[in-house]
């Protein structure tokens, strides 16, 4: 995809007003040098380029180095997907003190079709191979995409959750630093967790 | 088909894989190049028993149990998990139930209460965000502490202001907040008119000092009667209980120290009502909805016996008359019929966590106060199915008591690493855990 150049009336200068979506496309550049055009509104859902673009670095597209063609398409993919429902991101535990809500107060953006449609579109999105998976973490992160590390990260957990102590260090190759009797004592102190 | 005896399950180290989990290959050349600060961002996404078993593949995961940010980052990203906790009294432990249905279907586990132990007179009253609050058994002023059995914290709140015999607790906790009521009959004396008041506590990280206080007393509507043995249900800043003779749902605005009553349906021919929270979970108590979960009996054989689940809808609460209650969901007649002869005309225990409830039918009075028959009910796939037998039941037995009518109480716990609340309450306010007296 070819990239285009930055519309001279099109500012980038321009400071764009809380509330209003700019329909300004910003071209994304991955590390084996082919191009990407994405909203604004879904680029800033990562942080990283939110600040690239604040900062007047965008004019001439966004060069990502650390993240290849392949998965940069599935991240932009996301944000698209996601650019629509503004508070996904936001997850923050609520206390009863500061709840006097009204019951029937759901702070739905999205109907729950369109949840559901969202589910199981992040669900597909992870039920790839394990080197794209590991990919799309890394990405995620340097990107500071927080929905799509929460996802990510979430599938892999659901993937070892299950798996015994010694799969666990096999999988990530760690050594175990324990004497036995240690071990031993580290089991026994969350016993309950081990049986059923 | 209802279990008549138990079934003994081999024990020991391991347990039942999920077979999707187990089948998933993961490959070592892939993930041992996952940066620490990722990784520990994956165990951050691990259910809380998950997570609990993986500190034994290192002494870095084992540590990170003690890791400020990582409890942060558990407490944001870790699964909700619906569990249910049987409290046997004087058993100095919990049958914690899990109702999520794999293939396998819920499942039991055998947690430890290491504090405040079963010989210090204290009971399990209620439970909320991961912590277990216990009320002093001696009647007078009431101790109540606060407790994360995962990871062995113990706080006491202060000395309740109002002596008590036997009240009902309710509990609503946050990651900076604690709500605590105290509600029964306080000890004026034994000639005097019943006089029913509830003592609240609040403490709250935002206000100064931040370690709480107990609100003024104030007192619930004339007439009203509550069952110590059950419990309360907290949404939107107000907790539910339930008051009999007649029945009605006495609501606490704890913002407004003010008490209302609001109508549950079908009054007249309820049985065993009991009020559950649903919903909520670690998105608060904004979603959480109060339920009420009942036999339902008309003597005109035109109403078939069942039981009952409804929610309230809109506020409701406010000066009387009814709140709209929906009916979520009903017992079929074959499982009914199973569960009436269970319970026998005794009622049974009950609370709901997440999409879940469970009912468990109260033992006759020679038995040991312990749940032989649990039915979950899935109220999002309107799904009615029995636990399997516990095989802990006969766990440590030999220490309980028949405990003087005292039966067995289930709350809704959720095993949790990380209970910023506690750390709310003062730390110096003393904790005797021998020989309590009012």
């Amino acid at each position: 995809m070819a990239a285009t150049p930055a519309d001279a009336s099109s500012s980038s200068s321009e400071a764009v007003v809380g509330g209003e979506k700019s329909n300004k496309m910003i071209t994304l550049i991955s590390s084996d040098g082919e191009s990407f055009e994405a909203t604004e509104e879904a680029a800033k859902m990562s942080v990283t380029i939110k600040h690239m673009i604040e900062d007047g670095c965008a004019d001439d597209g966004i060069p990502l180095p650390n993240v290849p063609a392949k998965i940069l398409s599935m991240v932009i993919e996301y944000c698209n997907k996601h650019a629509a429902d503004a508070d996904d991101t936001n997850k923050h535990v609520a206390d009863p003190a500061d709840a006097d809500e009204d019951d029937d107060n759901n702070n739905n953006n999205a109907s729950a079709g369109e949840k559901e449609d969202l589910k199981s579109f992040d669900a597909s999105l992870v039920a790839v191979d394990q080197a794209t998976l590991f990919d799309i973490i890394l990405a995620a992160n340097f990107l500071s995409i927080k929905g799509l590390l929460d996802l990510a990260c979430q599938k892999v957990a659901d993937d070892i959750k299950d798996k015994s102590v010694e799969e666990v260090r096999e999988i990530f190759k760690i050594e175990n630093d324990f004497t036995k009797e240690e071990e031993e004592a580290v089991r026994k102190e969350n016993a309950w967790a081990f049986n059923e | 088909l209802l279990p008549h005896h138990h079934l003994s399950l081999p024990s020991g180290p391991g347990r039942r894989p999920s077979p999707a989990a187990a089948e998933v290959e993961m490959d070592p050349r892939v993930w041992r190049r996952l940066p620490q600060p990722l990784l520990d961002r994956v165990l951050a996404c691990l259910p809380t028993p998950s997570f609990l078993r993986a500190r034994a593949v290192c002494r870095r995961f084992y540590h990170l149990l003690f890791s400020s940010p990582f409890l942060h980052s558990h407490l944001l990203h870790s699964p909700h998990l619906p569990f249910f906790a049987f409290a046997v009294p004087s058993a100095g432990h919990l049958l914690l139930l899990d109702p999520t249905s794999q293939p396998q279907g819920p499942s039991w586990f055998l947690l430890p209460l290491p504090i405040p132990g079963p010989a210090a007179g204290f009971s399990p009253a209620a439970a909320s965000a991961g912590l277990l609050a216990f009320l002093s058994d001696a009647s007078g002023h009431k101790t109540l502490l606060l407790a994360n059995p995962i990871t062995r914290l113990l706080a006491a709140l202060p000395l309740g202001p109002t002596q008590r015999l036997s009240p009902t607790v309710g509990l609503a906790a946050g990651s900076t907040s604690i709500i605590a009521v105290v509600a029964g009959d306080d000890l004026v004396s034994p000639f005097a008119v019943k006089n029913i008041s509830v003592d609240t506590f609040v403490a709250d990280a935002a206000s100064v000092p931040s370690s709480g206080f107990w609100v003024p007393s104030s007192l619930l509507p004339r007439l009203s009667s509550l069952d110590p043995r059950a419990g309360m249900a907290f949404a939107s800043g107000r907790f539910y209980c339930m008051s009999s003779s007649p029945f009605a749902v006495l609501v606490f605005d704890v913002a407004a120290n003010v008490w209302s009553k609001v109508q549950p349906p079908m009054r007249r021919f309820l049985r065993s009502p009991a009020l559950v929270e649903l919903g909520g979970g670690r998105e608060g108590s904004g979603t959480a909805r109060v339920g009420l979960v009942a036999s339902v009996e008309k003597s005109r054989l035109s109403v078939p016996r069942s039981v009952r689940v409804w929610t309230l809808r809109g506020r409701g609460a406010s000066g009387g008359g009814g709140g709209a209650w929906s009916e979520v969901g009903r017992m079929p007649q074959d499982v009914h019929t199973q569960f009436a002869a269970a319970e026998g005309g005794r009622g049974f225990e009950c609370a709901a966590h997440g999409d879940f409830v469970v009912l468990a039918p109260r033992g006759g009075p020679a038995t040991v106060p312990v749940p032989t028959t649990v039915l979950v009910f899935d109220s999002r796939r309107d799904e009615w199915r029995w636990a399997p037998p516990c095989p802990y039941v006969g766990h440590g037995m030999a220490a309980v008591a028949n405990g003087g009518g005292a039966g067995f109480r289930v709350l809704a716990y959720e095993p949790r690493l990380a209970t910023p609340a506690i750390g709310l309450l003062d730390a110096t306010t003393p904790v005797a855990l021998h020989g309590m007296h009012g």
